[in-house]
């Protein structure tokens, strides 16, 4: 059985909170049995991956379903309750994850050096920035943006007046007016203004966010040892994977953890009670240094010299051909006409309709074959390309348009300006004008 | 302005004194010919002005009559809402039911998002007897019914498995729900029927707001997967496990959490079942629903809810 992971980071065992689950499952469900786990930068692979023998399960959930989930330990209820609080820590802790980790820019420098520990020098360019966008895509509803309030280079600079957001400016004449006014007289900061600064008003959101998910989870926990009785069950990894991601990791903006460590005391040592008893302890230097090992008997004596309980395995290898596939999809999916839209896999594959399948083929059939006979028939001569005359002026009026003092005229204006025709512009016009009077001759001759 | 405007030639000291006298008695100013009084010929002729005026137009007979009720505006339409039916939308017939559990009176008015001050249904409009007059979005009608004065206050349970609960349906139930509705091929024709045939007539403009519509969904389905991968059996088997549960939790009760009276949560959970399970929508392929069904205790909940409030 081998378990494809995004590496560690932070001194959990992967920087991702699905693959952290997945690994404290594994541990609790197949302690000491023969598992790998395998670090892998390839985004393609749905992570947390789970290869059991011919079988792949990707994802959490099918994980869970595939390993005994020990729910026939567990009554109705306590079954519907563990649904309920995977749904509750799926959606919740995921934003209050995502804010915490890549939204805030300060917070995403710590956690970018974190992935190029162990990532490959090309899915650096990739894989962080795309776990930041969807994190933005996941939370721009909640409108703290203006958490970058620091950073410059991103958000402030693009962004439309009239902005409705997070720390909201008010815009136009009374700012200005009370821009010049403040520097009348110098403005004593008010307790309420001091509040509506944006920075502010970020953090009593982002405080109202964590609220909102450790108080229901600390009051389901309650006293108990474990979510969902008294043994450690599924919900219990599952809770770890986001909670360990919320405690553990150094970041300059700790607000998540420091409201953790504070207020909810019960879940800090519910974190630690499960990193203790599944031993999930992880030094990410130890896991690196596994890349340099070439035979089985090595990989065992490493583990056995770093004293290590997970069945860590060197990172899967990566062949040039994957790079450079890597690499073309990534570059692709930038490109806005070549960007593929979401792979929807479906139970029965349902029956497309005539035109949706040929359609294509029938436009490209048609272009071709019209484009073919216009070619033929210009080349044989059925049809001929509109050529006018070689020069044409527009609004010009001929000297011959005036009779015969035109013609007289016309006569005039050559002899003058062969005799003065050195201005460069009298140069240009004349190459044309010449053309065009000799046929003026010509017409009046007859 | 005119009599602001001082005469051009007098100096300034002048002018403040004449100012000053002026805002004193302003009537008994001079009817004397000066240079801004409006000669009497041209004075004569603007008092003819307007020469004709015209009786008031009628009120446009889509105007709202009766100004003296609430009107909620949701996704329906107009014969449904002549006759009071729950919606087409999820999120409108939550908030219908949770106006009728309440004991409040509202007509309902079949609406588009663009009408929405927050750009999105429902939203509410206020009598014009009432105090605030602003239309309430939809994230502030909780707080808005029960201010209300007339609502018999149905307490929202305490329970401390609430928000899990409540979360099995914003997100497990939700999601399934855009699938079947949105990408599932099966029911376009349903699809077509609710949402993009009222817009327009113009096949190409249905053409785009389809295409918009899915690629919403698709979003939105792909932002909380995290994952570009859609696959609807793990949406279906989450779904299936939400319904268990809430079945589960509903037991054999009445209503959820074992209150006295329905509240918002029996209104989520009956947005998506009535939808369902009732006959009105013509789905072509319904998985959802055979879910429902399996638990008995959920169906119950949904026809008791419709006998008694619809």
């Amino acid at each position: 059985m081998q378990l494809f992971v995004l590496g560690p980071a932070f001194g959990v065992p992967s920087i991702d909170a699905g693959c952290n689950a997945a690994i404290a499952l594994l541990q609790l469900r197949r302690s000491g049995e023969d598992w790998q786990l395998t670090p892998t930068a390839d985004d393609q692979l749905q992570l947390p991956l789970l290869v059991d023998g011919d079988a792949r399960f990707a994802g959490i959930a099918n994980i869970c379903r595939h390993l005994d989930d020990g729910s026939k330990a567990l009554d109705a209820k306590q079954r519907a309750d563990l649904t309920a609080i995977s749904s509750f820590l799926e959606s919740n802790a995921q934003t209050l994850l995502d804010i915490s980790l890549y939204v805030s820019y300060e917070n995403y420098s710590a956690t970018r050096s974190a992935f190029t520990k162990f990532l490959p020098w090309y899915a650096n360019y990739m894989l962080p920035p795309k776990r930041r966008a969807a994190a933005r895509a996941r939370t721009e509803h909640l409108g703290i943006s203006s958490i970058d309030v620091d950073n410059v280079h991103e958000d402030m600079s693009n962004r439309p007046a009239g902005y409705e957001g997070m720390g909201k400016e008010q815009q136009g004449f009374e700012v200005e007016a009370q821009k010049r006014a403040s520097l009348l007289l110098p403005r004593k900061d008010t307790l309420r203004s001091l509040l509506q600064r944006p920075e502010r008003v970020a953090t009593f959101r982002l405080h109202a966010l964590a609220e909102n998910f450790f108080a229901p989870l600390q009051d389901m926990l309650g006293a108990k040892k474990y979510l969902v009785g008294s043994e450690m069950t599924n919900v219990d990894c599952l809770a770890y994977g986001y909670l360990s991601l919320m405690l553990y990791p150094e970041v300059p903006q700790d607000w998540l953890a420091s409201t953790m460590r504070r207020k909810y005391k019960k879940l800090v040592a519910y974190t630690e009670r499960i990193r203790t008893e599944l031993r999930l302890q992880t030094r990410v230097d130890d896991v690196l240094s596994f890349s340099s090992c070439e035979t089985e008997a090595d990989i065992i004596g490493r583990r056995k010299a770093f004293d290590m309980v997970l069945p860590w395995s060197p990172p899967a290898a990566s062949t040039l051909l994957d790079v450079a596939r890597t690499i073309t999809w990534e570059l692709m999916s930038h490109v806005p006409m070549l960007r593929t839209s979401a792979i929807i896999v479906t139970l029965k594959s349902s029956e497309p309709t005539f035109w949706q399948r040929y359609l294509p083929t029938l436009l490209g059939v048609t272009a071709t074959s019209v484009g073919v006979s216009l070619y033929y028939a210009f080349r044989s001569g059925t049809l001929i390309w509109p050529h006018g005359e070689a020069v044409h002026i527009f609004g010009r009026k001929r000297f011959s348009d005036y009779g015969h003092l035109g013609a007289a005229l016309a006569g005039i204006s050559m002899l003058s300006q062969q005799a003065t025709g050195d201005s460069a512009y009298h140069e240009e016009v004349s190459a044309t004008l010449l053309n065009v009077d000799v046929t003026v001759e010509g017409d009046t001759a007859p | 302005m005119l009599n602001d405007d001082p005469p051009p030639a007098r100096n300034s000291s002048d002018q403040r004194l004449d100012a000053s006298s002026r805002a004193q008695k302003p009537t008994t100013d001079k009817p004397s010919r000066s240079f801004f009084t409006i000669p009497p010929p041209v004075k004569r002729i603007f008092d003819k002005f307007p020469l004709v005026t015209y009786a008031e137009n009628e009120l446009p007979s889509r105007a709202p009559k009766e100004r003296g009720k609430h009107v909620l505006h949701i996704f329906t339409s107009e014969e449904d809402a002549r006759k009071g039916r729950p919606s087409f939308n999820p999120a409108c017939v939550k908030w219908q039911a949770y106006m009728k559990f309440n004991g409040i009176d509202v007509s309902v008015v079949p609406s588009s998002n663009h009408a929405s001050p927050s750009g999105a249904l429902p939203f509410l409009l206020p009598a014009v007897a009432a105090s605030a007059k602003d239309p309430v979005p939809s994230n502030k009608l909780r707080k808005w019914v029960l201010s209300q004065k007339g609502a018999e206050k149905a307490q929202e349970s305490e329970d401390i498995r609430y928000e899990a609960y409540a979360s099995l349906l914003d997100t497990r139930i939700r999601k399934a729900w855009l699938f079947q509705l949105y990408l599932n091929p099966a029911n376009n024709a349903l699809l077509q029927r609710l949402y993009i045939a009222p817009c327009s007539s113009n096949p190409f403009v249905r053409m785009t707001i389809a295409y918009q519509l899915r690629q919403a969904a698709e979003t939105e389905l792909v932002k909380s997967s995290a994952s570009d991968r859609l696959v609807e059996d793990d949406i279906m088997r989450d779904a299936e496990g939400a319904f268990e549960a809430l079945a589960t939790l509903l037991g054999e009760d009445e209503w959820f959490f074992g209150q006295e009276q329905p509240g918002l949560f029996d209104a989520s959970v009956f947005a998506y079942t009535h939808l369902l399970l009732d006959d009105g929508m013509p789905w072509q392929e319904n998985k959802l629903a055979e879910m429902a069904r399996r638990h008995g205790s959920l169906v119950r909940h949904q026809e008791r809810i419709a006998m008694l409030y619809f």
